[in-house]
């Protein structure tokens, strides 16, 4: 099958109120028919990136092309073709699931016919049929979940664009999600874009994921290539004394070592089948009369990757930057 | 169109599935005519004293029957109170018919609307057209319970007359839930437009001829009743309803319909500018 870019974006930039950067200068491409993956921690600049493609917000610089349209030129265009699964769940709540679908095929101009046997297919494939006609404010947080996947759907995108699809749910009902929206692909060939700050629903989920952190780009690949980047697994040793660690020893006495860096007062090791290697790191270092505090071995994956390229976990706090960013847009769209 | 149409259904909907919200609606506006209009009765005030000589009594009591009649339009106050409140009633529900759009912004409901391909036109005139419906029906309860406590209709009023009188509400309804919708456009709070809302609300109420006739007011008062769209419907209503020549409401027919022309031409533009991006 031939490759065909869906989505062109070069030099994407949002800055909000002239001085905070929230997405910068990013370029990237997504192919026709696969589920791409933005992955980084709240505040990247991931829901900023999502909304400047379908046409929420204006970019402040940059240029993108979706399905051949023009971002900014042909705004009407694109609208027609995306469908958005948003991060708040924004079905409206006094009104029953069957009647949001219906409303939202209206405003694709899906006639009335058509819409109820699309809407009767989806949401028998989401295994909500039987609260159809319920008000949505008596679902529960994944059957609404569910629901916005059937409103996004139902004009039958080119492109679906999906925020923080699994936002809050228990395992067992993200899961599910991650079932249906490999279903959408294979069964009516959608491309998605999507957004997570979830590890696993990026590797489990995405053919090929960028790592978004403080607006830019840090790497893009398929979930392996990712993970290739750490050369094996991590041994994370911590000493009593860090200054009478040598690396040069360390690498001569044991032979698959690929990498020690110091970060925070810790020894990172990378290293090829990490299990055998830490006991001879271990025996090496008390030989040496180098007290161990704690190890710790950390398998090849995408959190590692995250770690390895910005220093730090994904899972952390907001930082500042990302809090003061939210208040500053929240003063600007008061204007 | 079939958007437009949807969107409109859509509030209609949300609105008679909050029966309790509409039974409160009615509460105020029963209270200004039930208390204010029923307690105010300006012609019992003016009882000729017992002392008076009998052979002037009806002299006098013709004399206070036209300053009253030539000051309301009728001898009844509680009629001339209900004709001036059917706009004010339509002022108050036209005041929240922004909130809507506040909400859908707030709960993100506008997001997508704002990513479908709609005309940006619809997602205004759908709360636009949904106010005037509700206004009316409003009205039209209104009207009855105005009626059982004792609304003095013309001799004259008839079905044309009834029309007449929907329509003209009609292009009030039209005119202020443009203004107010306009104003929500790009408001993020509802404490902001409640706010506006209540800053307004008794302001344009008392600068028109509601409560009491515009030519007891000062010059300046009276200038800004002339401009208030509550005054040249009072008119037309009362003209219509108790059929006194207090004016010829053809002018105020044409000053509502051009403000009515004017702000929903400036809301479909605005909303085409503003509704682009969220």
């Amino acid at each position: 099958m031939k490759i065909k870019t869906i989505i062109k974006v070069d030099g994407l930039t949002k800055i909000y109120n002239g001085e905070v950067v929230a997405v910068d200068n990013i370029s990237f491409e997504v192919y026709e028919g696969e589920i791409f993956g933005f992955l980084g921690p709240n505040g990247a600049g991931k829901t900023t990136t999502i909304n400047m493609l379908n046409t929420l917000i204006k970019p402040t610089k940059g240029y993108a092309e979706i399905a051949g349209y023009k971002l900014g030129r042909d705004n009407d265009k694109i609208r027609k073709i995306i469908g958005l699964v948003p991060q708040e769940l924004t079905a409206d709540d006094e009104l029953t699931g069957m009647e949001n679908i219906m409303l939202q095929a209206s405003l694709y101009g899906v006639n009335k016919k058509t819409a109820k046997e699309r809407a009767e297919e989806l949401l028998g494939m989401v295994e909500l049929s039987d609260a159809a006609h319920r008000l949505v404010k008596t679902y529960s947080g994944g059957m609404r979940r569910r629901l916005e996947l059937v409103m996004g759907l139902i004009h039958r995108p080119k492109i679906l664009f999906l925020d923080e699809p699994t936002l809050g749910l228990d395992v067992q009902t993200r899961a599910k999600i991650w079932e249906y929206i490999k279903m959408l692909r294979d069964e009516f060939g959608v491309t998605i874009f999507m957004t997570t700050h979830y590890m696993e629903e990026a590797d489990k989920l995405c053919d090929r994921i960028g790592i978004i952190d403080k607006g830019k780009i840090i790497a893009l690949g398929t979930p392996t290539e990712l993970k290739n980047i750490l050369k094996g697994d991590i041994i994370v040793i911590e000493i009593d004394n860090v200054d009478n660690f040598n690396e040069e020893i360390l690498t001569k006495e044991i032979s698959n070592i690929s990498e020690i860096r110091r970060i925070d007062g810790k020894i990172s090791i990378t290293t090829e089948k990490g299990e055998n290697t830490l006991p001879r790191i271990i025996n090496h270092l008390t030989k040496y009369g180098i007290k161990v505090l704690s190890v710790e071995l950390l398998k090849p994956s995408l959190e590692q990757v995250f770690l390895y390229l910005t220093g730090r976990k994904i899972r952390e706090e907001e930082p500042m930057d990302s809090i003061r960013m939210r208040a500053i847009m929240r003063r600007r769209r008061r204007v | 169109m079939t958007a437009l149409l949807a969107l409109t259904m859509r509030e209609l909907k949300k609105w008679y599935r909050r029966r309790i919200a509409i039974i409160f609606t009615f509460i105020t506006p029963l209270f200004w005519l039930a208390l204010f209009g029923k307690s105010m009765n300006l012609y019992n005030l003016l009882q000729i004293p017992s002392n008076v000589p009998p052979e002037f009594i009806q002299y006098i009591q013709e004399a206070i029957d036209q300053i009253i009649i030539s000051a309301f339009g009728t001898k009844d106050y509680f009629t001339f109170l209900a004709t001036g409140m059917f706009s004010v009633f339509i002022l108050f529900s036209s005041m929240f018919s922004g909130m809507s759009l506040i909400f859908d912004r707030r709960l993100g409901y506008l997001s997508r609307l704002l990513v479908s391909p709609i005309k940006r036109e619809s997602i205004f005139l759908s709360r636009v057209i949904s106010n005037i419906i509700r206004s009316l029906l409003q009205f039209t309860a209104l009207f009855l319970i105005a009626l059982a406590l004792g609304l003095n209709i013309g001799p004259q009023f008839s079905i044309t007359h009834l029309i007449a009188l929907y329509i003209t509400l009609a292009l009030l309804a039209l005119a202020f839930s443009n203004i107010f919708i306009i104003l929500s456009l790009k408001i993020e709070e509802h404490d902001t437009a409640i706010a506006i809302t209540n800053l307004l609300n008794l302001p344009l109420m008392f600068a028109s001829n509601s409560i009491f006739p515009k030519n007891q007011m000062p010059d300046w008062l009276q200038t800004i009743a002339e401009i208030n769209p509550l005054t040249h419907s009072n008119i037309i209503v009362r003209k219509l309803v108790i059929g006194s020549s207090l004016n010829i409401p053809l002018n105020s027919f044409l000053y509502l319909g051009i403000i009515t022309i004017l702000t929903t031409i400036l809301g479909v533009l605005l909303s085409r500018k503003l509704l682009q991006y969220l």
